[in-house]
C-alpha cells in the first residue's frame, strides 16, 4: 500500500490531543482502527499533514454502565461491543449490529467512533443507535456539546464535526431486560459485505405481554442519513402483533424510507425487500417472548 | 516526514526501531523486518491473506498503520512453528491436504491460531466464523475446516 507522506502524532492524554486539534485540526485526520482511513489516504480521497492517533488514550476506549445509560468510548472496537456484558444485557441490539460488520479481523480493529464518524449510510451500528435513543458527546478544546445521533449526520459521509472536534462518547439508553430486539440485514453474503439494507427493531410489550406498548424501528443503508419511521411505529403501538398489523407497519417503513432517499435510481427490488426485511425483524423480535 | 520511534514484540522478541510514519504493518513486516511469510493480497482488508495476530486478536495487517503497533505484541506465521516442530494447526493442514496454492494459508493459520489460543474448545460455527474474513480462491475451505476440527477436537 502506498500512503502519502504525513507526520504521525500520538498522545496518551485527551487534553493534549484536543490542544493539537485546536491548532492543526484543519490539516489533521484522526485515526482509530484505521480500517477506512488507510484505504482513503491511499486512494487520495482524503489528505492529511498530520495523522493523529486516538488508540492510546485510555479513557476513549471504555464502556461504562450508569444508572440509566451506558456510555461507550469511541475507540471501543466492534468485537468489544459484541462481547460487552453490559451491552448484551441492556442494549443487545447494538451487539447484534456490531457483530455483522466485515470480518473478525475488521471487528477486532474497527471502532464504533470510526463507524459513526465515517458517516456511511450503510454503517451497521447506526440503526442500532437510533433505536437506543443514543446521544453523541462532541468534544473540543472549546468545550463539549451533546447531540442526538440522528442530528450528527449531515449527508452521506458528512457529519457536524468541525476540524477541532472529536466524538468523545456515545451514550445509549439502558433498556429493560425483557425488551424484544432484532437486527436484520440484506447483503450478498454474510461475511465481508456491506449492507444493501438493514433494520433495527426494539419492541416494548405491555405488562401482559400481548400488546406492543412502544415500537422503535430504524432502517439502515436506505436513507442518506439515519431515520426512525415513527408512522410505522404508531401502527404497531397499542396493538396485538397480528400478521396484518405487522405487514401494514412493514409496508409503511418501506414506503417512507424509500421516499426519504429522494433518488431516482432506487432498484425495483428495494421496496418489497425492505418490507420483507422489516416483517422478518418484527417476527424475530417477537420470537424473543417465548424465551 | 518525521520517522516514528516504535517498540514492540514480534514473535516473542522485543524490537525497537525507527520507521516511516506512512507504512502499513504489512509493509513493516515484509520490507523492514524481512518477514515474507505474511502475504500481500488485496491491500484493502478484504481477503485476509495478510492476517497476523496483534495482542491476541487477528487483524488485517495491510490496513493497520505501522506506528500504531507501538507497545503491542505481534505474532506472524514465522512464529507459529518451525520446520522441525510444526504447530498442531500446521501439522493438521499438511495431514488433511488443506494447502493448495498456499497463498491464503498463513492468513488462515493465523486466524485459527487466534481462535485456538482464545478457545481451544471452539465449535464448528466458531471455526467457520474465524476464517470468514479469509478468502481461499482454490476453495479448499472444507479441508481447512477439517484440519481445524481435528486439532480443536483433540483438546476436548
Amino acid at each position: 500500500m502506498i500512503l502519502p507522506e504525513f507526520d504521525y502524532v500520538s498522545f496518551t492524554s485527551l487534553g493534549e490531543t484536543l490542544d493539537f486539534l485546536s491548532l492543526y485540526g484543519d490539516e489533521s485526520r484522526v485515526i482509530a482502527g484505521g480500517t477506512d482511513l488507510l484505504i482513503k489516504l491511499s486512494a487520495g480521497e482524503v489528505k492529511a499533514k498530520y495523522v493523529v492517533n486516538l488508540m492510546d488514550i485510555a479513557e476513549l476506549g471504555r464502556i461504562d454502565i450508569h444508572d440509566n445509560c451506558i456510555s461507550i468510548g469511541p475507540t471501543a472496537t466492534h468485537t468489544e461491543l459484541e462481547y460487552s456484558p453490559s451491552l448484551s444485557k441492556f442494549a443487545p441490539v447494538l451487539c447484534r449490529g456490531a457483530s455483522v460488520i466485515g470480518s473478525p479481523q475488521i471487528r477486532n480493529q474497527g471502532t464504533i467512533g470510526g463507524n459513526i464518524g465515517n458517516a456511511s449510510p450503510a454503517a451497521d451500528t447506526v440503526p442500532a443507535l437510533m433505536v437506543l435513543n443514543s446521544r453523541i458527546k462532541v468534544i473540543s478544546k472549546r468545550g463539549e456539546r451533546w447531540v442526538p445521533v440522528a442530528d450528527f449526520f449531515v449527508s452521506p459521509h458528512e457529519t457536524i464535526l468541525t476540524a477541532d472536534e472529536l466524538i468523545g462518547e456515545i451514550e445509549v439508553e439502558k433498556l429493560p431486560e425483557n425488551t424484544l430486539v432484532s437486527f436484520q440485514r440484506v447483503a450478498r453474503r454474510r461475511a465481508m459485505d456491506i449492507a444493501q439494507m438493514s433494520v433495527a427493531v426494539n419492541l416494548f410489550m405491555d405488562e401482559k405481554g400481548d400488546r406492543i406498548r412502544e415500537a422503535r424501528i430504524a432502517p439502515g443503508s436506505v436513507t442518506p442519513t439515519p431515520v426512525r419511521i415513527s408512522e410505522a411505529e404508531k401502527i404497531l403501538e397499542g396493538k396485538r402483533a397480528t400478521k396484518e398489523i405487522i405487514e401494514l407497519a412493514a409496508a409503511e417503513v418501506s414506503e417512507r424510507a424509500i421516499d426519504e432517499t429522494d433518488l431516482q435510481w432506487i432498484p425495483e427490488y428495494k421496496k418489497p425487500a425492505l418490507k420483507g426485511l422489516v416483517i422478518r425483524a418484527i417476527n424475530d423480535a417477537l420470537s424473543g417472548r417465548d424465551k | 516526514m518525521k520517522k516514528v520511534k516504535v517498540s514492540f514484540v514480534i514473535n516473542g522478541q522485543a524490537r525497537k526501531m525507527e520507521i516511516p510514519a506512512n507504512i502499513s504493518l504489512l509493509d513493516l513486516l515484509r520490507d523492514h523486518l524481512g518477514l515474507m511469510g505474511t502475504k500481500k493480497g488485496c491491500e484493502i482488508g478484504e481477503c485476509g491473506a495478510c492476517t497476523v495476530v496483534v495482542n491476541g486478536k487477528a487483524v488485517n495487517s495491510c490496513i493497520v498503520l505501522a506506528p500504531q503497533v507501538n507497545g503491542k505484541s505481534i505474532d506472524t506465521i514465522e512464529g507459529l512453528g518451525t520446520e522441525t516442530s510444526l504447530h498442531p494447526l500446521q501439522r493438521a493442514f499438511v495431514d488433511k491436504g488443506a494447502v493448495q496454492c498456499g497463498f491464503c494459508t498463513p492468513g488462515m493459520l493465523m486466524s485459527l491460531k487466534a481462535l485456538y489460543d482464545n478457545n481451544s474448545n471452539a465449535t464448528h460455527e466458531q471455526m467457520n466464523d474465524a476464517i470468514s474474513g479469509n478468502l481461499c480462491r482454490c476453495t479448499g475451505y472444507r479441508q481447512i475446516i477439517e484440519a481445524a476440527e481435528s486439532v480443536f477436537q483433540k483438546e476436548k
